[in-house]
């Protein structure tokens, strides 16, 4: 892979979560969730951590936690159980 | 010169018209009610024209070039953004605006220090459109939104929050035609979304911001480090918009309508006023 246009080391991850906000996005995360995460210069950490998803480790590298609530949302989980079900999930992804 | 008629402060969860069995029926009633005191405050006022101010939760501001503070600058805008991705209880629609007070307001803070960035399109999020669904939802009075990060590090202080308050109330009375304005302030209290201390509230730090607010003591407020807030909860730094409005209305007292910790709406919920 070439490299990544320069940007802050957390903007590529926001950058994924916040592109789900567009509808065609959204429909390629649902069609094909590799092929999203394809269009993003992520570090493998990065990508693991969306894919699992982690939500710690998303949290942890610098996710915007307003970002890491729709990804949640987005994931088919109720909102209201976001601590119990993040609190559950592995340190590492 | 225009009056500066009418503060409005609430929390603006979703909560309250889509998940309203999630929270104690008697508290949700009561913040119900201290909505219905609110729209009633704001008929009874009946400005020309309110700032509606709000943090937003990055549906629209993003890290490539985050704003501290942003003035909508339209004939209208619309919302909930939410709403294109799924059913969120309350309808979409269009709120007028007033677009020459906003031109007015970020000109002159062009030139006096308060370099609003300016939104001439702008889909608002629950952050704005729960608040006017129940405060306004026919849209009677002209909505001029602004923006104050609250959700992405760095941030406005509150020191500053509280100044752009101030310096809005003194703009607003050299305004030079007749007219009324309202400042509705939206977000807060003690929350926390997208961490993993989700549904825990501060009761003491929202007793502590409501006092200090009722009091008029808004040096208090502005006082409040990143860190103090970031302590009551992840999302809690939207009371940035509280104090912008406590500036606007410095040294005078606001009336509490509401305040309750409402489990399963994961939020410290208030409301107040000033007249
Ligand atoms: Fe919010």
């Amino acid at each position: 892979m070439t490299a990544p246009p320069p940007a802050s080391a957390r903007y590529w991850l926001n950058r994924a979560l916040f592109d789900l906000g567009d509808p065609a996005c959204r429909r390629e995360f649902g069609a094909d969730r590799a092929a999203w995460l394809d269009r993003y210069p992520l570090d493998a950490g990065a990508r693991a951590a969306l894919e699992a998803p982690g939500w710690r480790v998303l949290l942890d590298r610098g996710a915007l936690p307003n970002l890491v609530f729709k990804y949640f949302m987005l994931s088919g989980h109720p909102p209201g159980k976001f601590a119990a079900i993040a609190g559950e999930t592995d340190e590492h992804g | 010169m225009a009056e500066l008629c009418l503060g409005l402060a609430t929390s603006h969860l979703a909560h309250i018209v889509n998940a309203r069995d999630a929270g104690d029926s008697a508290k949700v009633a009561a913040f119900d009610a201290g909505y219905a005191r609110l729209a009633a405050a704001l008929r009874e006022a009946a400005p020309d024209a309110c700032l509606i101010v709000s943090a937003e939760h990055v549906n629209k501001f993003f890290i490539d070039n985050m704003p501290a503070f942003c003035m909508g600058l339209f004939e209208s805008f619309s919302g909930p953004v939410e709403s294109k991705a799924r059913d969120v209880g309350y309808p979409w629609r269009e709120v007028p605006s007033d677009p020459g007070l906003a031109r007015y307001l970020i000109e002159r803070g062009l030139d006096e220090g308060v370099d609003w960035a300016v939104s001439e399109f702008w889909e608002v999020d629950h952050g704005m459109m729960v608040p006017l669904h129940k405060l306004d939802p026919e849209g009677r009075v002209p909505m001029i939104p602004v923006f104050v990060n609250c959700a992405s590090a760095p941030m406005p202080s509150t020191r500053r929050c509280f100044a752009v308050g101030r310096w809005l109330a003194e703009a607003i009375a050299d305004w030079p035609g007749s007219r009324r304005v309202g400042i509705v302030a939206t977000g807060g209290l003690s929350h926390s979304v997208g961490t993993l201390d989700q549904g825990r509230i501060d009761v003491a730090f929202d007793e502590w911001f409501l006092d200090r607010l009722c009091a008029g003591d808004g040096e208090a407020l502005a006082g409040l480090g990143d860190a103090e807030m970031m302590e009551a909860g992840s999302s809690t730094g939207e009371v940035r918009s509280w104090i912008v409005l406590a500036g606007a209305f410095a040294g005078r007292r606001a009336e509490r309508v509401f305040y309750a910790p409402i489990e399963g709406f994961d939020t410290g919920c208030a409301q107040a006023v000033y007249r």
